[in-house]
C-alpha cells in the first residue's frame, strides 16, 4: 500500500476508513473522512487496501500573452514562497512553471507576462557560493533573453547573503527582486502573496539593481524594498523580520495600490549595460570572536588552505590580545577583513590599541559592511584578483552599496520611516 | 408537544458541544488563557486571508465563498499577546494541561483514545483565527453516556483553539484565540427535548471542576 491510497485499518475491534498519509514514525498514519488525521501503533493492527490513491493530474492550457504587460522571470530557488507539497506521497512537486506560480499568487499575472523556471529545489541554508555564481548567470541569460525584470523566490534565512551575492556579481539595468515568505505558502495567513505582489511592482518599475522585498511590519498592507547589500534578516519568525541595516530602505510598495514609493536614491532602468562577473572562491570563512576564545582556530583556516578571512570582532572591531599574532600569521597568507558583532556602525581601529595593533597586523577594516556581505564580498573579490593589493583596494571600495559614503549616518534599523 | 410526540415524528438529534478549559495558558502557546476588555488593545494589525489547498490538495469551498483575498481584517491585541496568536511565529508543543483534561473527559465517557493524537488545521478564513484555520486534534472516538432516557453514543472528543472574538465587522480580538476548547459531537440518539437537556446536563458534568470558562451546545444536528 502506498501513501495516498483509501484503506481500511481495524485496530482492538474497531474500524476506521481513511488515507494512508507519510509520517517519520513507525505508527500508520490516516485521514479519516472526517478529515482528521490519527495514528495507530503497527502492533495488532490490520490494513487492507479500499481504493488505490493514484493522483488525477489535470492539464492545463497555457496562459494568452499579454503584449501591453512587461515580462517577468521568475526563478525559483526552493524557498516555501510558491511550492507545493503533495500530501498524497509527502513530496514536494517537481513541476514548477508559470501557472503553478499564478495558481499560488494569481495578482502576479495582473502584473505582468510570468515565465517560470525551477533552479533549485532547496533549502536556503543548503545554498552554496557556487550556486550563487549559477543564478547570477541565470539572471543575466533571462535579462538577455528579453525579462523586463527578474523575480526570485528564495527562502528566507540566507536571502540576505544571495541577494549580496547578486548584487556583487552583477550589473544589470533592470530590477532583480529576491523575494521569500516567512509563513508557509500552504496557510490562508501566508505573507507569500504579499511579498510576491510586492516584489513584481518591484521588478516591473523603473528602478535597477539587486534588491530585496518583504513585510515593513506586522500588517499586510505595505512592503519595503531593501538594497541587496544591506539586508538582514533580523527576526526568526517575523513576517517583517528583514531590516535595511546602515542604510534607508530603497522604497515603500503599497500592497492594494500596486504603487511604490522611493524613501532613498536608486539607479534608473537602462541606465547601463548588462555584465556578469560569477567568479567566485568559495573558500573563505566568517570567524565570530568571543571573550574567551581559542585563537587556535585562525591557525585552522590557515592550515586547511582557506584563502580568505572575516571576523566578527567586538565593538568597533577588536579581537583579545592573545589574537593577534595569530591574526599576523594569517594576514601573511590571505586577506583578513575586520567586521562589528555590533551590526550597526562601522569598524575603527585606530582608536584603541587592540584594533591599532590589528591594523599593524594586516587586517582590513570593514567598515559599515553586514559581516554577511563582507564574506560573500571577499569571495567575490577573491574570485576577480589573487592580488592582495588589488582585494585590499576592492574591499574598501564601494561596489553596490555595500559600504557607507557618508559615515556619519545614525542607525537606520530602527528609524522610523517617512 | 409531549415526548410521546416527538418519538412519533420521529425525531432525532445529535449535539454538538463546545467548552473552554480553564488551564493557566493557551493550547498552543504560552500566554495567559484571559479574556480582556478591547479597551485595554495596546496595538492592532491588518491581515489578509486566501484560500490555500488542504493537504489533500482541494480547496474548501467555504473558504473560497468567503471572499479570495480581499477582506481586510483588523486583529486588536494586548500586552498579553504573543507572537503565536499574531500568526508570526510556529506554535509551541501542546498545552499537556489541556491535553490531559481532554483525556480525562474522553476517559469518563467511556471513550476510547486514539494511540497517536496528530494536530490538525480545519481551514477557516472567515478572520476569526490568523493563521486562516483552526487547529484542532481529534482525541478519542465511540463512547457513551447512559442517561435515565436512554444511552447517547458519544461519536468523537476533539481538543481544538478557540477562535478569535468578533468586535464588529471583520474586526476581531486575539485575547480568546487558542484558549483550549473541547468538542463533544454525539450519535444522532437523541429523541425528545427533554432527553437533549439531559444529554447536555450530564456531558457538562463531566467537565466538573475543569471548567469555569463559558460553554456551548453550538449546534443540533438532526
Amino acid at each position: 500500500m502506498q501513501h495516498g491510497d483509501r484503506v481500511k485499518v481495524v485496530k482492538n475491534g474497531a474500524e476506521f476508513f481513511g488515507i494512508l498519509m507519510p509520517t517519520t514514525t513507525d505508527f500508520v498514519v490516516i485521514k479519516l473522512d472526517s478529515g482528521y488525521n490519527v495514528g495507530f501503533a503497527p502492533k495488532g493492527l490490520r490494513m487492507t487496501l479500499v481504493e488505490s490513491g493514484a493522483p488525477v493530474v489535470a492539464k492545463r492550457l497555457p496562459r494568452p500573452f499579454r503584449p501591453e504587460l512587461p515580462n517577468l522571470s521568475i526563478i525559483s530557488t526552493g524557498g516555501t514562497i510558491a511550492s507545493k507539497i503533495d500530501y498524497r506521497t509527502g513530496a514536494v512537486t517537481s513541476q514548477f512553471d508559470a501557472e503553478d506560480i499564478i495558481d499560488a499568487i494569481p495578482s502576479l499575472a495582473e502584473l505582468a507576462n510570468i515565465k517560470g523556471a525551477l533552479l533549485y529545489n532547496i533549502l536556503s541554508e543548503n545554498m552554496r557560493a557556487e550556486l550563487w555564481s549559477e543564478l547570477a548567470v541565470r539572471v543575466y541569460d533571462e535579462v538577455r533573453d528579453g525579462a523586463d525584470g527578474v523575480l526570485v523566490t528564495h527562502g528566507t534565512d540566507t536571502l540576505g547573503y544571495s541577494a549580496a551575492a547578486l548584487s556583487f556579481m552583477l550589473q544589470v539595468p533592470v530590477p532583480v527582486v529576491l523575494v521569500g515568505s516567512q509563513r508557509s505558502a500552504d496557510r490562508p495567513s501566508s505573507d507569500n502573496v504579499v511579498n510576491a505582489t510586492c516584489a513584481a511592482v518591484v521588478a516591473t518599475s523603473d528602478l535597477a539593481g539587486v534588491f530585496t522585498v518583504m513585510h515593513e511590519n506586522e500588517s499586510d498592507d505595505t512592503c519595503l524594498v531593501h538594497r541587496g547589500t544591506r539586508t538582514k534578516k533580523m527576526h526568526t519568525s517575523r513576517r517583517d523580520a528583514f531590516r535595511s541595516i546602515g542604510a534607508s530602505p530603497v522604497a515603500r510598495v503599497d500592497y492594494q495600490e500596486r504603487s511604490l514609493r522611493l524613501l532613498a536614491d536608486c539607479r534608473r532602468r537602462g541606465d547601463c549595460e548588462i555584465t556578469v562577473r560569477p567568479k567566485i572562491e568559495p573558500n573563505c570563512a566568517l570567524v565570530k570572536f568571543f571573550p574567551g576564545s581559542n585563537p587556535d582556530v585562525l591557525d585552522y583556516y590557515v592550515a586547511h588552505g582557506c584563502k580568505g578571512l572575516v571576523i566578527e570582532g567586538t565593538g568597533l572591531g577588536h579581537v583579545s590580545k592573545d589574537w593577534i599574532p595569530h591574526v599576523q600569521s594569517a594576514t601573511a597568507v590571505m586577506p583578513v577583513v575586520m567586521t562589528s558583532q555590533c551590526v550597526c556602525g562601522s569598524v575603527c581601529d585606530r582608536v584603541y590599541d587592540t584594533g591599532r595593533d590589528l591594523l599593524k597586523a594586516g587586517v582590513i577594516e570593514g567598515d559599515d559592511m553586514l559581516s554577511e556581505t563582507a564574506l560573500v564580498k571577499l569571495m567575490w573579490v577573491l574570485g576577480q584578483t589573487s592580488d592582495l593589493d588589488k582585494v585590499r583596494a576592492l574591499m574598501k571600495n564601494d561596489v553596490a552599496g555595500e559600504i557607507s559614503t557618508d559615515k556619519s549616518r545614525a542607525w537606520t534599523t530602527f528609524e522610523e520611516l517617512p | 408537544m409531549k415526548d410521546h410526540d416527538y418519538k412519533r415524528i420521529g425525531l432525532k438529534a445529535g449535539l454538538e458541544i463546545h467548552q473552554q478549559l480553564n488551564t493557566a495558558t493557551k493550547l498552543f502557546c504560552s500566554s495567559p488563557a484571559e479574556l480582556k476588555s478591547t479597551e485595554d488593545a495596546t496595538y492592532e494589525f491588518y491581515r489578509y486571508l486566501r484560500p490555500s489547498k488542504s493537504e489533500l490538495g482541494e480547496i474548501d469551498r467555504a473558504a473560497l465563498e468567503e471572499g479570495i483575498g480581499t477582506r481586510r481584517f483588523t486583529y486588536k491585541a494586548y500586552s498579553t499577546t504573543g507572537l503565536v496568536e499574531n500568526d508570526d511565529e510556529p506554535p509551541m508543543e501542546i498545552n499537556f494541561e489541556a491535553l490531559k483534561v481532554a483525556l480525562q473527559i474522553a476517559l469518563l465517557l467511556q471513550m476510547h483514545p486514539f494511540e497517536q493524537v496528530h494536530t490538525m488545521r480545519k481551514l477557516v478564513i472567515d478572520g476569526s483565527n490568523t493563521s486562516g484555520f483552526q487547529r484542532t486534534a481529534l482525541i478519542a472516538v465511540n463512547g457513551q453516556v447512559s442517561l435515565n432516557s436512554g444511552p447517547v453514543r458519544v461519536d468523537t472528543l476533539c481538543l481544538e483553539e478557540e477562535a478569535a472574538q468578533i468586535v464588529d465587522k471583520d474586526i476581531y480580538s486575539l485575547d480568546r484565540l487558542g484558549i483550549p476548547l473541547v468538542e463533544i459531537g454525539t450519535a444522532p440518539d437523541v429523541r425528545t427535548p427533554r432527553w437533549r437537556r439531559n444529554s447536555r446536563s450530564r456531558l457538562g458534568g463531566y467537565y466538573g471542576p475543569v471548567v469555569s470558562k463559558e460553554g456551548s451546545e453550538r449546534s443540533v444536528k438532526t
